[in-house]
């Protein structure tokens, strides 16, 4: 099942895909930009990985102190970074280089703690699609590991949809590509992961509590270009979603 | 507190006074830092920005007490308690 969380009319509303955009749980069906779509279930702790795809380490890799790779590059985003689909998400204009990038987001459904491999994927209650902006130029600043590049007001985009880890077969294999104002920038998949969804579970839940809400964003792949004011950024993964955000300028934030 | 950028801050292990520090000493000010994290996250009420560590922090084992303490603000005492091998590892871990 897929499942969304809405604002309408009012009202906060659990949502699903209907054949002319989604249908309140009331029976109520809505075109999709009526509605104000908010991250598609209770967030928990956000983990972000970085460098997840080898393809995309080798395009930072200039940019980076950090090469091979022992361990995951893990760290942690604050709620205040969060927004819906549809949402709008400030490009700050003296920022050089800020990129999307499309993830598959892992949603933890079942307490973890020093969760074997084999067992991993039993904690896992579903996926969404993640848009994990960056602004580049901060890569390896003072405010590290990726404070300022990713820990962003408004610039993690999750959804719209919240779907059910039992209809998704096998997330190792799913493709996922990222169109900015309708053309294709990035292409990828999930097969590609350098660390696989168990393997991240038994890692991080080697030494921290996953709990249900929990989200672990998976990385991305190459193919992250500068993106702009004004810019319609879509993040698709086959089979979870189709995650679109605008980008706005200073200005609608007062800066 | 009106001389939040000059705090001594002193850590006792066991009782013993090992380690003290002074917010004076930070590359980056309070003020900096406040100004800096804003521009790209908003902070709110209950948020907790951390200033760092000073160099030369003292290690503590399993088994041992700590105190924090920073004139003015209070002190923060604990104890280091042991994880259990992963073999002995059950759903509730106890404490010794």
């Amino acid at each position: 099942m897929k499942a969304a969380r809405v604002a309408y009319a009012g009202a906060l509303h659990e949502a699903y895909p209907h054949a002319q955009g989604l249908q309140l749980a009331d029976g109520r069906v809505l075109r999709e930009h009526v509605v104000m779509w908010l991250p598609p279930f209770e967030v928990g702790t956000v983990i972000a990985l970085g460098l997840n795809y080898a393809d995309h380490a080798k395009e930072l890799a200039k940019e980076l102190t950090v090469s091979a790779q022992d361990e995951p590059l893990v760290f942690l985003k604050g709620p205040g970074t969060l927004i819906g689909h549809r949402g709008f998400t400030r490009r700050p204009a003296g920022a050089g280089f800020m990129h999307y990038e499309c993830e598959l987001a892992v949603v933890i459904g079942a307490t973890a703690r020093h969760v074997r491999r084999a067992d991993a994927m039993s904690h896992v209650a579903g996926y969404t699609v993640c848009n994990d902006y960056a602004v580049r130029d901060h890569l390896e600043n003072w405010y590290r590991p990726n404070l300022r590049v990713k820990n962003r007001d408004g610039a993690t985009v999750l959804g719209p949809w919240f779907v059910d880890a039992a209809d998704v077969p096998d997330p190792h294999t799913l493709l996922l590509r990222t169109l900015v104002n309708g053309q294709i920038t990035q292409q990828g998949s999930t097969a590609d992961l350098v660390n696989d969804i168990p393997a991240l579970i038994e890692y991080l839940s080697s030494f921290m509590t996953l709990r249900s809400g929990d989200v672990i964003l998976t990385g991305t792949p190459d193919g992250v270009v500068n993106v702009n004011a004004g810019d319609e950024v879509v993040c698709e993964i086959d089979g979870i979603g189709r995650l679109v955000n605008t980008l706005v300028g200073d200005a609608a934030f007062g800066r | 507190m009106p001389q939040a950028g000059d705090l001594a801050l002193k850590v006792s292990i066991d009782g013993i006074v090992v380690h003290v520090a002074h917010s004076a000493g930070m590359q980056r000010p309070l003020a900096r830092l406040l100004a800096d994290v804003t521009e790209f996250m908003t902070l709110h009420p209950g948020d907790v920005l951390m200033l760092g560590v000073a160099a030369g922090a003292p290690q503590a084992r399993a088994g041992q007490r700590f105190a924090v303490e920073c004139a003015g603000i209070g002190t923060l005492e604990g104890a280091l308690v042991g994880e259990a091998p992963a073999g002995a590892r059950s759903s509730f871990e106890a404490t010794p």
